[in-house]
């Protein structure tokens, strides 16, 4: 079996839910500077890129657990 | 001459062994138990019966300790296994690798004993429940790799969710070893730690076909299995134990894919909704900061001395208003624009203006800014503001300048 973290190495839908729920809230509640703003941003937009590009996937995954491997 | 082709009893026995053993495969055989006697040695001795027929039965003490009850005189039941025959004897025996309850009644009765011993040890208790994760991208499956479960499941995944990344323990899910199969596909992905769910099950079938997700061996693994597991058996109106065991039960496996995997549709308006959020937060932060950048224009403005700030003003505003502007589109240009502004003040901070050399003039009467110097008279006062202190002075001459 791949080993997990090359499996995944981008967020997962759940963890880029979460990362842009605080991202919105600390743009929309305290003040961070402009600079601070603007990072965060840019960390929302690609994020958000990233889960679209991921919901838009076509191609199945279906891997066979091998009876040697149970171990 | 009859003499001459005569077999031997001991040729005819090993013959009707051949034929006898080699032509009937392993099968299932149902009937009435009528006779029934367990050995000092562990090993079951028994009559399987109907209207007609009579067949000797043997349980060898290893399967017997494998079965989750044994049949009583009067049941109708089901027996796997094959036949033997026994030459010394000359009789013929049925090998018994398994028996099940056969008939609704008895499966019922069968499963109701088991439930009751199940959940006396816990097995079903609400507290032992794991709640799903709410979007989970990698699924486990326990099923047949030939069967239509998961043909089912996968399509509704590919409707759905089509990112899910699936692994598929292929087990039987009906015949004899089938419960062994699944419990250790159950275990193994588990172990294995990657699945974020598990989905156990098969279609619809008779009762008899589902009965494996009823042993014993199923329900605690579905009860012990960490990864939170869900049940999808038969149709809706099929409950096993195996349901009542896992942390969810799903009346059928496509219902079981539809309740596990987020919907596409409601994923993409989470995501818009976000988006939306984002954008709107950044222009309402861009906004804060052309205010900002505004009211600090409208000091230095108020403050100003000299046209070549005026200038410098205008073109603040003039930043500004293309900041503002740009607040509507695109984001990513603004940063550019906003370190040029930053820039720009710091070179309108009037001190750093008179730190450069520059000095400020103003008339002694009223303290006006000099603009031109056709505005002053000859001998006027004067005052000169340097970057550190003050003089006074006195104007010997004036010329239009351009």
């Amino acid at each position: 079996m791949a080993k997990k973290a090359e499996a995944h190495p981008e967020k997962s839908f759940e963890e880029a839910i979460k990362r842009l729920e605080e991202i919105v809230h600390s743009l929309e509640g305290q003040t961070p500077s402009l600079d601070d703003s603007l990072k965060l941003f840019e960390e929302g937009k690609s994020l958000l890129s990233q889960c679209l590009a991921k919901v838009e996937a076509v191609e199945q995954k279906l891997r066979i657990l091998s009876k040697d491997n149970t171990a | 001459m009859a003499e001459a082709s005569a077999l031997s009893v001991s040729e005819l026995s090993a013959r009707i062994k051949i034929v006898l053993e080699g032509g009937l495969p392993l099968l299932w055989v149902q009937g009435e138990v009528s006779q029934f006697t367990q050995h000092r040695s562990g090993h079951c001795y028994f009559t399987l019966s109907d209207e007609q027929s009579q067949l000797s039965c043997v349980l060898w003490r290893g399967r017997v300790a494998q079965q989750m009850a044994l049949p009583q005189v009067g049941d109708l039941i089901l027996a796997y296994g094959k036949v033997v025959v026994y030459e010394r004897g000359g009789r013929y025996q049925f090998d018994c690798y398994e028996l099940r309850p056969a008939g609704v009644g008895e499966l019922s009765l069968a499963f109701e004993a088991l439930k009751q011993k199940l959940a006396a040890e816990g097995l079903f208790a609400l507290e032992r429940k794991i709640p799903l994760p709410p979007i989970p991208e990698r699924i486990g499956l326990v099923t047949s790799p030939d069967g239509a479960a998961l043909q089912d499941i996968l399509r509704v995944a590919r409707e759905r969710a089509p990112w899910t990344e699936f692994l598929l323990a292929p087990a039987a899910v009906q015949g004899s070893g089938a419960a062994a199969e699944i419990a250790a596909g159950i275990k193994a992905l588990d172990k294995s730690g990657w699945p974020q769910v598990i989905i156990v099950g098969r279609g619809g079938g008779s009762p008899e076909d589902l009965w494996a997700f009823n042993e014993a061996a199923v329900v605690r693994a579905v009860a012990e299995c960490q990864t939170p597991i869900v049940s999808a058996v038969g149709h809706e109106v099929d409950v096993t134990l195996c349901d009542l065991a896992a942390d969810l039960r799903a009346p059928t496996p496509s219902a079981a894919a539809e309740m596990v995997l987020p919907d596409k549709e409601a994923l993409q308006q989470r995501f818009d909704e976000l988006r939306l959020r984002l954008q709107r937060s950044m222009e309402g932060r861009i906004t804060e900061y052309r205010r900002w950048l505004m009211d600090y224009a409208a000091v230095l403005m108020r403050n100003s001395v000299m046209s070549v700030w005026r200038e410098e003003s205008q073109r603040t505003d003039e930043l500004g208003r293309r900041l503002g502007a740009a607040g509507a589109r695109m984001m990513e240009s603004w940063r550019s624009d906003l370190n040029l502004l930053q820039e720009k003040l710091g070179s309108l901070n009037p001190h750093a203006v008179l730190a450069r050399g520059y000095s400020i003039v103003r008339r002694q009467k009223d303290a006006t800014p000099v603009i031109r110097a056709t505005d002053l008279a000859v001998d006027e006062a004067i005052r000169i503001t340097f970057h550190q202190g003050e003089a006074g002075a006195r104007i010997t001459h004036s010329e239009t300048g351009s």
